[in-house]
């Protein structure tokens, strides 16, 4: 059925109300990149502007937009300062999303309230050092005790990891009667817990490093839930979604540049807009954000719906990240020498570009995952190493 | 478009099968038959769509591309329905109208559109005794063997470069079709070059008045085309990697699936992700048809645009994953890989089209 759903006027206008906190944060955003620091004035634009609530319903202290509504303000976000985004949609949407609906009522009341005003950051820590994409390598345990469980183990590359308050932490059971994976909630003050930043090429404004739990004292309560292959993955949407929404702002920001650029810029007795390769640049980054945003926004218009939307969630995740490294490509291309220069925004969008594709699970493992779906092969079990047998060689 | 197309779909369904049928002799003859354009009357696909009807159109064609796999018929199908009997029913002389377009519906007259000139020619129309003049050659005209209706673009002021067009019928004095092309792909439509030798023209047979050439029937049939005539192509997709899916699970050399290879579901993955971008802005581009919102041009263009790079890109990866067995005559996939550059004949090429696009981005005007 081919239907297209374009934003209402009032989806519209909700975002539109925004912009103008969202403005002051994009005025911010070359300085925040060049001191890898969020200025609390931001961070005040942010809170101000209620896009930390967006994401919750009403009961829950939210503002309960719909889906489109959301894709909406976090691309506006994402276009203002990508390291403002990743910052507030880790805590308010990846973190506050589970402890919201799978940590239970105790740690919503106590994490969910202050994260939804500002005053609490939280992030999602499951990748190791060892371990990203293949659940079943994943180190990190939480130990019976008699009066509660002991956490032990190091996660990394963690967003928000050394601006967090409070961490789910997916974490291995070492438990006879219950094995498997599982979330626990720690607070990220309690002894036995260090961090440290991690240097990264993009997103500098944004605390990306490591959290080291050391036998860290959690109560019953904080080791709260099954963490099933297919429960982690309906988490992770809400991030792929997310990474889908940041790389469409990213890429209509860098598109913004290289049109005024083309404008400006004179070279030959006439400015950049008036040739014709320059044209193609600017007409294929277009339709492809074109192609990308429609198939985002639909895929979280359905998943606010609460449809099951996860094919559509990982081909968003794929081809929008893509698409936002290769718009930034291009816009570098046009700005020629001056896309180059570190005060360039162009510069700042491309290197924070490529921080979608490898988050949220690598798009080349996404495309294995939609690949064998359709193929109905099993993606989790790999046969034993052989680099003869698959290419021939063995027999020729 | 008389019948509601939900509906109907079960019966282009049926008639796409049938169509399917004898796609590969067609091919493998090069023999221009009317026939299978003259079936879709009965499912009310020749009749000139209204307003509001575009993504019903666009549903329906897909559906008859994905069935037929009959490319040749896509590009039929668009130059009669978009580039001949619309303008007709839009903007033409009431009593000519009232004359073709009943019977362009009904696929009793077959139309075509005339509007590329050949390559050192340009068409002409001076005015004459009770109406115009034609001289010129147009080239690529899909259709043209068998055309009862042409539709065709030329120049009544050079001036000011103005362009009108004419309704041409067959057998007009002058009218001369050159023989059928010999090409590669879309074997399955007739394509000629057309001769306008002196072609009488009444002043009832040219669309609206001197200019309306670009004025009106340009813009209109261009909007239709880009919304609307890819949507054949995508069925033509769908079905294609469908037929990889099913290729890849089955045995291959050795015994061994083609999925087995790592890289066989990531390049399945790609071919799916590209079919459901195209369904996107196929979706857009026909609601904006319908709805005439802001942007709307600009939409069109980069969905023939978006879509258009996906037909070559996906007929080539389809025909490579299954290679060596698809580049067999009369395999489907080695027929697509073939069938794909004409995506483009009808409207512009993709780099005039994304010069439009940019101009639109940049406020060229």
């Amino acid at each position: 059925m081919l239907r297209h759903r374009p934003p209402t006027p009032a989806q519209r206008a909700c975002v539109d109300a925004l912009a103008p906190a969202f403005d002051r944060v994009a005025a911010r955003a070359r300085a925040a990149d060049r001191e890898g620091l969020l200025s609390p004035e931001t961070w005040s634009d942010l809170v101000a502007s209620g896009y930390l609530r967006l994401f919750h319903p009403a009961s829950l202290g939210g503002a309960g937009a719909d889906g489109l509504t959301l894709a909406l303000a976090m691309e506006r976000l994402a276009s203002a300062c990508a390291s403002a985004f990743w910052t507030a949609s880790i805590s308010t949407i990846l973190c506050g999303k589970l402890l919201a609906e799978l940590c239970g009522p105790r740690h919503r009341a106590r994490w969910l309230p202050p994260i939804l005003a500002g005053a609490r950051i939280g992030c999602f820590a499951a990748t190791e050092r060892g371990a990203g994409c293949d659940p079943g390598s994943y180190e990190a345990r939480a130990r019976r005790t008699v009066d509660g469980w002991r956490l032990s183990g190091v996660k990394t590359k963690i967003s928000n990891a050394t601006t967090a308050d409070v961490a789910v932490v997916l974490a291995r059971r070492d438990d006879p009667e219950r094995p498997g994976l599982c979330y626990a909630v720690v607070d990220l003050h309690k002894p036995g817990v260090s961090r440290r930043e991690l240097a990264k090429i993009g997103l500098r404004a944004m605390s990306w490093g490591t959290l080291e739990f050391d036998d860290v004292a959690l109560d019953e309560g904080d080791v709260i839930v099954d963490a099933s292959v297919d429960r982690t993955l309906e988490v992770v949407e809400w991030g792929q979604l997310m990474q889908a929404v940041s790389a469409l702002g990213l890429a209509e920001a860098a598109l913004d540049r290289a049109r005024a650029h083309a404008l400006e810029r004179r070279a030959f007795g006439r400015p950049l807009a008036h040739m014709q390769i320059v044209h193609a640049r600017l007409a294929d980054m277009q339709v492809e954000l074109d192609a990308a945003r429609l198939l985002t926004r639909e895929a979280a218009r359905r998943r606010a719906e609460g449809q099951s939307v996860r094919e559509e969630v990982m081909m968003a995740k794929v081809y929008a990240t893509e698409m936002a490294v290769r718009t930034a490509d291009r816009a570098l291309r046009i700005l020629g020498g001056a896309g180059f220069c570190t005060d360039s925004d162009v510069e700042r969008l491309y290197r924070d570009s490529l921080a979608n594709v490898p988050a949220g699970l690598p798009t080349d493992r996404l495309r294995e995952l939609l690949g064998c779906a359709a193929l109905s092969i099993d993606p989790w079990s790999y046969p034993p190493f052989d680099w003869l047998t698959p290419a021939g060689l063995r027999i020729d | 478009m008389k019948e509601p197309r939900d509906s109907s779909l079960a019966a282009i369904q049926t008639r796409a099968r049938a169509i399917a049928t004898t796609i590969v002799a067609r091919d493998r003859d090069g023999v221009t038959d009317p026939a299978p354009l003259r079936e879709l009357a009965a499912l009310g696909l020749l009749a000139a769509p209204a307003p509001g009807e575009a993504a019903a159109l666009c549903e329906a064609m897909i559906e008859l591309g994905a069935g037929s796999g009959d490319a040749g018929l896509a590009l039929a199908w668009a130059a009669h329905t978009l580039g001949c009997a619309l303008p007709i029913a839009r903007l033409a002389d009431p009593r000519l109208r009232a004359r073709l377009l009943p019977r362009l519906e009904a696929g009793a007259l077959v139309g075509a559109w005339a509007h590329r000139d050949a390559v050192g020619s340009v068409t002409r129309a001076r005015r004459g005794v009770g109406g115009y003049v034609l001289e010129g050659r147009k080239a690529w005209v899909v259709n043209g063997p068998i055309a009862d209706v042409l539709l065709v673009t030329a120049i009544t002021d050079d001036d000011r470069d103005e362009l009108s067009a004419f309704v041409v019928e067959r057998g007009a004095p002058g009218l001369c079709c050159g023989p059928r092309l010999a090409v590669a792909g879309a074997r399955t439509c007739g394509i000629a070059e057309l001769r306008l030798e002196g072609v009488h023209a009444s002043e009832d047979s040219m669309i609206g008045a001197p200019g309306d050439g670009r004025a009106l029937v340009l813009p209109l049939v261009h909007r239709w085309q880009r919304g609307c005539q890819l949507a054949p192509w995508l069925g033509l997709l769908q079905a294609a990697v469908a037929d990889v899916t099913r290729r890849a699970r089955a045995p291959g050399e050795r015994a061994r699936p083609r999925a087995a290879s790592q890289s066989t579901p990531a390049r399945v993955a790609d071919m799916r992700l590209q079919l459901a971008l195209c369904e996107r802005m196929l979706a857009r581009g026909a609601w904006q048809l319908d709805h005439h919102e802001a942007d709307a041009e600009r939409d069109l263009v980069a969905a023939r645009l978006f879509v258009g790079d996906a037909i070559e890109a996906l007929a080539r990866e389809a025909q490579r994953l299954c290679a060596p067995g698809s580049c067999a005559p009369g395999d489907p996939l080695e027929r697509l890989a073939r069938d794909a550059p004409f995506a483009d004949l009808l409207g512009h090429d993709r780099d005039t089209l994304r010069s439009i696009l940019a101009g639109a981005l940049l406020g060229l005007g």
